[in-house]
């Protein structure tokens, strides 16, 4: 008798799990269904193109050529270039918008009609469009920062362009990394902020004690996400750049050789070398921030 | 064992009924769209009846006097075919980013629209895959007279793909007063235009208004003495050979010349040059900041558009090249339409763009401003325009189309690129040598080269 | 010195503190908003005005061009219905889709959701241009270009890695005590998300309904290639005449920008309240 109430209690038990188990599933379903069809799948039919000789994507012709597009596109030095030009663009912007998001979410984040009105006026940016932002910013630059500091634009000089481009990038989404840092703070119960009172901490202290540990999952968030955005950077280019080799992003790179060349095979090839190397590189920084996330 | 037979029964019946319906569907469409090409006039003027027709269209005219232009040679074309229920399908994209992707896209999916703007030379996939229609044979083009160069620039490999319309051309747009204030006259030699540089820089004015930011302006300031000099040494298969890897620039001694005289003028760049696009330069010339600007016949109706109004005069020489009077003017086909023979209405879009090249053409001018290639202007066109076409109509001219093959889209990119650093270079003082900028042209013309593989 | 004048001398050192930090906030502020300022400028002048000088204020300011942009461009009305009609299903969508997600993978860390959780949010680093024609080619195969509900799909399954990510690292904040309390009580999983996580997500979802809408709303990329007729085309389509080589409607172009933002902005203001309204607002009272 008791054995087998044992036994129904187990059953019971895995019952649940099992049903558990299903609930989970059918949570993550929905997304996961809209994010194969969009994403995923078309990216996994596009991989099998970077093995063939495919020139036009209006062409029937493509011949399995294996690994021929990746041996040319790794000695080619101006996806090189492409992808440094990516890489720096994104390393700037993504500390600059960080830094000042953060910043911002320090000086705003108690509630108060003038922190509330300063926090809308800093998110204007971010509800600009990507394209009209970099036009707008190409009006800046000539209208009121070559008036104020007398020197040419740096979206016309190949020295700084990349910059320039990354101070518009910087512009438009450190409103956004301010709001995640706000909720963060928010989130952060006040009572810790007492106990570390009680025990001494000044301002500072508690700063870097109490604060930045906690608002660590916001940082993972931001600057995985801000890196994600960094690398794909198409849009500035695109628009104020189009002509200037030392603005050629790696997005474009393969948009054009896709689309623009008529060498879809290669362009595919440099689009699945790109998405490894995005991949690595963004695992090696959440891992960074996971680290300290567990530890918080 | 019933209920078996009866659901086996039931999905048959469901699965006739089906294609019943998809059946009808699709012979529905080609009934109405399809029907023989010889008996069809007749039996519509019989009974008079009117045939449903969709004309789509893939363009990338953005400016909007040219889609009114478009619209306008549609509804005269609507009004001369009454036999036809014409819908047009303008489909619109920006050219720099957008056009040929989307195009391409399109036709990739199994789209087969009807009429496809552009230069069937750039696009030589388009032709390759069959998606254009041979008009070599065509009566209409033929009986136009055009020029080889016209011809040319709308064909491929020696067979004509494409209707050609009207013409671009540019040269240096000059303010007249400020001209007639220092005394000056168009230059008729290069020294002469460099003098007067001079004497406009001496007088605290900017003798040159820049448009780099664009791409194309780095091109057109080079085009002049590249396309004039290569065409009168006969170079006329220079492009393909430079693509094919036969020949290489610094085979041909005009390309370090070239930029050697380019560099010469390049000195006098005001702060702005390298990120002004074409309106923002446009600005600084009408303002009079700028005595000159390096143009093309494109924006006309926009710089006409920007000083209407106001007393601002202009005048157009074609930059003299060099000191013994080489320079000629230029000309490229600038729109030009493909037709496409898979589309459902092929015979209705060949009769269009028939008709958009002999009566239609007045209709489109008149709207758009444009030139057309046998010469003639609308009356309210601009005085310059008129001066083009005749200049165009007198066969002085350095024509893209008498060259065997255009740069296709890659080498078009890499050549403007290289040609926008090397302005850049004399922006920013570090004065790039004609040899470096054609080396490191070359390198990339090389690496596109090994790719083709 | 007696204990009132330090006191006294304290509260005046935190008041000047204070008006030191705001004077630095508007600084900020102003320098943030100098694109709109430039942009309203142009965007309120003649064509012929514009040359004069570029930063002045107008002598004649006019709406003239935003009465322009709506009645002599054809896509601007068009457009922004499509862009309406679209965009409320896609965040609305993925505010339920993506929280519900988030919340199982931020609550699971067995291998299988954390591969999940790696491949779905992997898919904010690929750029869309790799994965652009697949997907046109599989939407076309299923009747899904130049209409809304393709749109609306495409869209969304773009904004989902992006969404996940956010929600997730915001679910790990959210205290995990008063889900087990609520399954202690018998609480079903269904119940558990809607009762007692999906009201603590709000700020969260508030932030991505708003951020969302900026992707959705802004988008060009996928909608330049996904609609193709005129009547499917979105509000960022319409910018086409505006924006391009050979442009010279620049005043236009500006009355358009601003135009086309101001719906997010009203968004916006109306969601402020929640997007940083701290419904954490007990903890952090303590």
């Amino acid at each position: 008798m008791k054995y087998s109430k044992d036994n129904q209690l187990a059953r019971g038990r895995r019952v649940r799990q099992l049903k558990t188990q299903g609930t989970n599933l059918l949570f993550l379903l929905p997304a996961f269904a809209l994010f194969a069809y969009v994403v995923l799948i078309p990216f996994l039919q596009g991989i099998p193109y970077s093995f063939t000789n495919w020139k036009s994507i209006i062409s029937d012709k493509k011949e399995f050529n294996g690994l021929h597009n990746y041996i040319l596109m790794l000695k080619n030095t101006y996806f090189q270039q492409a992808f440094v030009h990516t890489l720096t663009f994104t390393v700037i912007y993504d500390i600059g918008a960080n830094v000042l998001g953060l910043a911002f979410a320090l000086l705003l984040f108690q509630n108060s009609k003038f922190a509330n009105a300063c926090r809308t006026m800093m998110f204007l940016p971010f509800t600009t469009a990507l394209t009209s932002a970099a036009i707008v910013w190409s009006y800046v630059y000539t209208d009121v920062y070559s008036v104020l500091f007398g020197a040419a634009s740096p979206l016309g000089q190949s020295s700084q362009v990349v910059a320039g481009m990354a101070v518009i990038a910087i512009w438009r989404d450190m409103g956004y990394c301010m709001l995640i840092y706000i909720a963060g703070l928010k989130a952060i119960p006040g009572d810790y902020y007492e106990a570390a009172t009680l025990d001494g901490a000044n301002t500072l202290q508690r700063f870097t004690n109490v604060t930045l540990p906690l608002l660590v999952p916001s940082f993972t968030s931001n600057v995985t996400l801000l890196l994600a955005w960094g690398l794909r950077c198409f849009d500035y280019p695109m628009a104020v750049a189009r002509n200037m080799e030392a603005a050629q992003t790696s997005a474009m790179f393969i948009y054009d050789y896709i689309f623009g060349y008529s060498k879809a095979g290669l362009g595919q090839a440099s689009a699945v070398m790109l998405t490894i190397v995005l991949v690595l590189l963004t695992r090696v920084v959440t891992y960074f921030f996971r680290k300290s996330e567990v530890e918080a | 064992m019933k209920s078996k037979k009866f659901v086996a029964l039931l999905l048959v019946l469901v699965m006739a009924l089906t294609m019943v319906a998809c059946g009808s569907k699709s012979t529905e469409t080609p009934s109405t769209t399809a029907a023989p090409k010889a008996d069809a006039p007749a039996a519509t003027e019989a009974k008079g009846e009117v045939k449903d027709v969709q004309i789509t269209v893939f363009h990338y005219m953005v400016q909007t006097t040219k889609q009114a232009g478009l619209d306008a040679v549609e509804a005269a074309f609507a009004a001369e075919h009454p036999e036809y229920n014409i819908t047009w399908d303008n489909v619109m994209y920006n050219q720099g980013t957008d056009y040929f992707p989307q195009l391409q896209t399109a036709l990739a999916s199994g789209d087969q629209p009807e009429i496809m703007m552009g230069n069937p030379g750039l696009y030589p996939d388009l032709v390759e895959q069959g998606y254009v229609a041979d008009l070599t044979d065509n009566a209409v083009i033929n009986g136009l007279g055009l020029p080889s160069g016209d011809l040319g620039d709308v064909s491929a490999d020696g067979r004509i793909y494409g209707f050609p319309i009207d013409f671009k051309t540019w040269g240096v747009f000059y303010n007249k007063k400020i001209f007639s204030d220092l005394g000056l006259s168009e230059p008729k030699t290069y020294t002469e235009l460099l003098n007067a540089c001079q004497t406009i820089a001496d007088a605290g004015i900017d003798p040159w208004a820049h448009a780099f930011g664009d791409a194309v302006f780095g091109d057109i300031e080079m085009r002049n003495y590249i396309w004039t000099k290569a065409l009168a040494a006969g170079d006329n298969d220079l492009f393909s050979k430079l693509m094919s890897g036969e020949a290489k620039l610094a085979d041909y001694p005009y390309f370090a010349e070239g930029l050697e005289t380019w560099a010469k003028r390049l000195q006098w760049m005001r702060d702005d040059a390298m990120v002004n696009d074409q309106n923002a330069a446009l600005e600084v010339f009408t303002s009079g900041q700028a005595a000159m600007m390096y143009f093309g016949s494109w924006g006309i109706g926009d710089l006409e558009a920007m000083i209407a109004g106001s007393d601002f005069e202009y005048g157009f020489f074609v930059e003299p090249i060099d000191d013994e009077g080489s320079a000629k003017l230029n000309v490229q086909v600038d729109q030009c339409f493909m037709v496409n023979p898979n589309a459902e209405n092929y015979d209705v879009a060949v009769q269009f763009m028939e008709y958009w090249v002999t009566e239609g053409g007045s209709s489109w001018s008149a709207v758009s401003l444009m030139p057309l290639l046998n010469g003639s202007v609308a009356d309210n066109a601009p005085d310059i325009v008129k001066t083009l076409a005749s200049i165009k109509g007198s066969g002085n001219i350095a024509h893209y189309g008498d060259f065997t093959a255009p740069f296709n889209s890659q080498f078009t990119t890499d050549w403007r690129t290289y040609l926008t650093a090397f302005a850049e270079s004399y922006s920013n003082g570090s004065n790039q040598s004609p040899e470096e900028c054609l080396k490191a042209m070359q390198a990339k013309f090389d690496q596109n080269i090994a790719e083709n593989g | 010195m007696t204990g009132e004048q330090i006191l006294q001398r304290q509260h005046r050192r935190e008041r000047l503190a204070d008006a030191t930090k705001k004077l630095v906030c508007i600084a900020l502020v102003c320098i943030t908003l100098i694109p709109f300022y430039i942009s309203v400028i142009y965007s309120i002048k003649y064509k012929s005005e514009i040359t004069i000088n570029h930063l002045a204020w107008p002598k004649n300011p006019t709406l003239d061009n935003y009465i322009r942009v709506i009645t002599e461009n054809e896509q601007f009305l068009v457009g922004l219905k499509n862009s309406v009609l679209t965009t409320i299903p896609t965040i609305f969508l993925l505010m339920i889709v993506c929280s519900m997600a988030a919340w199982v993978l931020a609550r699971n860390n067995t291998r299988f959701y954390s591969l999940m959780y790696t491949v779905m949010t992997m898919g904010t680093l690929i750029p869309f241009q790799c994965i652009m024609l697949p997907l046109y080619l599989n939407m076309y195969k299923a009747g899904l270009v130049s209409t809304n509900l393709g749109f609306i799909i495409a869209r969304s399954g773009l904004q989902v890695s992006i969404s996940i990510l956010v929600i997730t690292s915001f679910v790990k904040t959210v205290p995990r005590e008063l889900e087990q309390a609520a399954e202690i009580d018998g609480c079903g999983k269904f119940a558990t998300f809607w009762q007692i996580v999906f009201p603590l997500l709000k700020p969260i979802n508030a932030t991505q309904l708003v951020l969302n809408t900026v992707y959705v709303w802004n988008d060009y990329n996928t909608a330049v290639v996904l609609l193709r007729d005129k009547a499917s085309r979105t509000l960022p389509l319409a910018q086409i005449v505006y924006f391009n080589e050979n442009t010279a409607e620049l005043n236009l172009a500006f009355a358009f920008f601003i135009m086309a933002m101001l719906p997010i902005l009203i968004l916006y203001f109306s969601l402020q309240r929640y997007v940083v309204s701290g419904v954490m607002a007990g903890a952090v009272k303590g």
